[in-house]
């Protein structure tokens, strides 16, 4: 009985140990670095941290701690301001730049490289050109074009009002070329026969990207637009270098609120609390996206 | 030709007056924004030329009054470039090793080996693509600070950029995804022959997924590229610093804070790289871009 046992697992170890083998790196690194974090992070939340000593029970004492923090309020709201902006401007100006330079016959790809060329930056480069020579009220390059326009200058990330604003118009600056060249692609793949029979019925221009062009580009859009939503509630970069979350707390961001807890006031629980629920929050994003389009089935194991 | 040549608007609609506002507009649009992407970036070039105070001028002046390379040299020295460009260069290639490593032996176990429950273990790693990684800043932060069980601070080291490398579901899975459309008949033979499944990868699976190998790497460079919040977190002492968080330390800490020239020179000599990468890329990039579906 044994022998038989055992021979069946040396059998079965036999068949599988290069596959396992070849799997153990991933999913060390999986492990440690992704799957243990997220537990960490969930009994952080219950905990209270200080390094080089034990960890401590706390109960709902971080939670509590968190709700009652008079900045999460702003932060939160602030984030909100950032998340629905990027909808606004950063996730439709791809789309219509998209199907503008689809339309363009001469030049395409100049323009396709001239617009993905800000994603080349280094993100610090970034903050650097825009808060040294975009943004400043009276040299600044964008108040001297609005100039030209004869519009007044602004004050931009050293207003309150406009920070969030700005913040938003510099990474739709530098990020809407990597969309842009997916939606690019996107277009290129609607069948031309659709265009044909909308020309042979009449359609217009705007009528043709309403009912081909756009339904053409729906699942792209749809994913998009979660990932859009994940990563800007996560805003974090920008305000943290160009604003400290100034002035006067307007641009303090949820995930700009963790970092303070964490690395300002070395209060890991209230750290781990605080993100814990931006984590859970995301991720009913994450599992709509998953139900809506069957991610699962669609690419098959 | 006639049918596959056209837009939403067809060769001969775009001859026709209301079209041809349609299609000048697109022009217009294009350029516009052409300017608006390629000036601002030429301006932290030319203001690194000019004289602090001519940076400030009002109204801005398009090229420097004297073309002064004084602002290059110093910044060449404060920055340590040599230094910079050595500990980066390191840094991103460990980065892209350890990345391609993990992934590809995963890759190829889920595609071509036996594994036992291999649908589970698809689906875990499936699980994980759309997670919001950047919300477990601090756990991860406590990990690395001291690993699991064995209790190993890796803060102020590379391998604490090095090691997290390899998590990256979404490209595990396009990776498996493309291993899958490598035909069985090559694999198998180079197997006949009794090459074991190392040689069989290295020999006959990889030389055939150039491609995939290409944009995995180059979008791994542009992750840690752009990633210097974290290097700036790890990365305490400034022998260790990577040219990212070296350009963050001269503009925004009390430390640094040279003359503006001197600044925008730091930054411009970091942008050269990823430039010409880019430009030298080019067409992979855009490739990879729509075959991934992530942003760079």
């Amino acid at each position: 009985m044994t022998g038989a046992r055992g021979r069946r697992w040396t059998g079965a170890i036999a068949k599988y140990r290069t596959g396992l083998l070849f799997l153990v790196p991933a999913v060390l690194v999986f492990a440690v670095f992704l799957w243990y974090p997220i537990v960490e992070n969930l009994l952080l939340t219950f905990q209270s941290y200080v390094p080089g000593f034990d960890k401590e029970w706390v109960g709902l004492a971080n939670l509590d701690a968190v709700l009652h923090d008079p900045h999460l309020v702003r932060a939160i709201v602030n984030t909100l301001q950032f998340v629905g902006l990027a909808l606004l401007i950063g996730f439709a100006v791809p789309v219509v730049v998209a199907i503008a330079l689809s339309e363009v016959r001469r030049g395409r790809s100049f323009f396709r490289v001239a617009v993905y060329v800000p994603n080349m930056l280094p993100g610090i480069c970034l903050y650097i050109l825009w808060q040294k020579l975009i943004f400043p009220p009276d040299a600044g390059l964008l108040n001297q074009a609005l100039g030209l326009l004869g519009i007044p200058h602004q004050l931009w990330i050293l207003s309150p009002r406009q920070v969030m604003a700005s913040l938003v118009l510099m990474s739709t600056w530098a990020n809407f070329g990597a969309t842009t060249v997916m939606y690019m692609a996107g277009l290129a793949n609607v069948n031309p026969e659709l265009y044909e029979a909308a020309e042979m019925e009449g359609a217009g221009f705007l009528q043709r990207i309403r009912h081909v062009t756009l339904p053409g580009l729906s699942s792209m859009l749809l994913l998009l637009l979660i990932l859009q939503l994940i990563s800007t509630f996560q805003v974090l970069q920008e305000p943290f270098v160009m604003t400290s979350g100034g002035p006067n707390n307007s641009s303090l961001t949820v995930m700009l609120l963790v970092y303070n807890y964490a690395f300002v006031d070395v209060d890991y629980g209230k750290a781990g609390a605080l993100s814990a629920m931006l984590f859970v929050f995301l991720l009913v994003f994450s599992c709509f996206y998953v139900r809506q389009t069957g991610l699962s089935r669609a690419r098959g194991a | 030709m006639s049918a596959a040549a056209r837009g939403i608007l067809s060769v001969a609609e775009q001859r026709l007056a209301p079209y041809r506002l349609v299609s000048s507009l697109c022009y217009l649009l294009g350029g516009l924004l052409a300017v608006s992407m390629l000036l601002p970036l030429a301006w932290v070039f030319l203001a690194a030329l000019k004289e602090p105070a001519e940076i400030m001028r009002v109204p801005p002046t398009l090229l420097p009054a004297t073309w002064d390379w004084a602002a290059f040299a110093e910044a060449w020295r404060r920055y340590q470039i040599p230094r910079m460009a050595f500990n980066t260069a390191i840094v991103y290639l460990g980065y892209i090793v350890s990345r391609l490593f993990v992934i590809t032996l995963a890759a190829y176990a889920l595609a071509r080996l036996a594994v036992p429950f291999r649908r589970v273990i698809y689906m875990v790693f499936l699980a994980t693509v759309m997670l919001p990684d950047q919300a477990l800043l601090v756990p991860k932060y406590l990990v690395v600070a001291s690993l699991p069980f064995i209790k190993v601070s890796l803060i102020n080291t590379w391998w604490a950029l090095w090691l997290p490398a390899g998590v990256s579901s979404f490209q595990l899975l396009l990776m498996k995804g493309f291993f899958d459309d490598i035909p069985r008949d090559l694999s198998e033979a180079a197997r006949i022959d009794g090459a074991s499944e190392v040689r069989t990868l290295w020999r006959i699976i990889l030389p055939n997924s150039k491609p995939i190998v290409a944009v995995v790497g180059i979008f791994g460079f542009f992750e840690i590229w752009n990633n210097f919040f974290w290097q700036r977190l790890i990365l305490t002492a400034q022998a260790k610093w990577t040219m990212a968080v070296m350009v963050w330390f001269h503009t925004y800490t009390i430390g640094g804070n040279p003359a503006l020239n001197v600044q925008l020179a730091g930054a411009s000599i970091s942008i050269v790289p990823p430039l010409v990468l880019f430009l030298v890329f080019q067409r992979f990039i855009t490739q990879g871009i729509t075959m991934t579906g992530l942003k760079g």
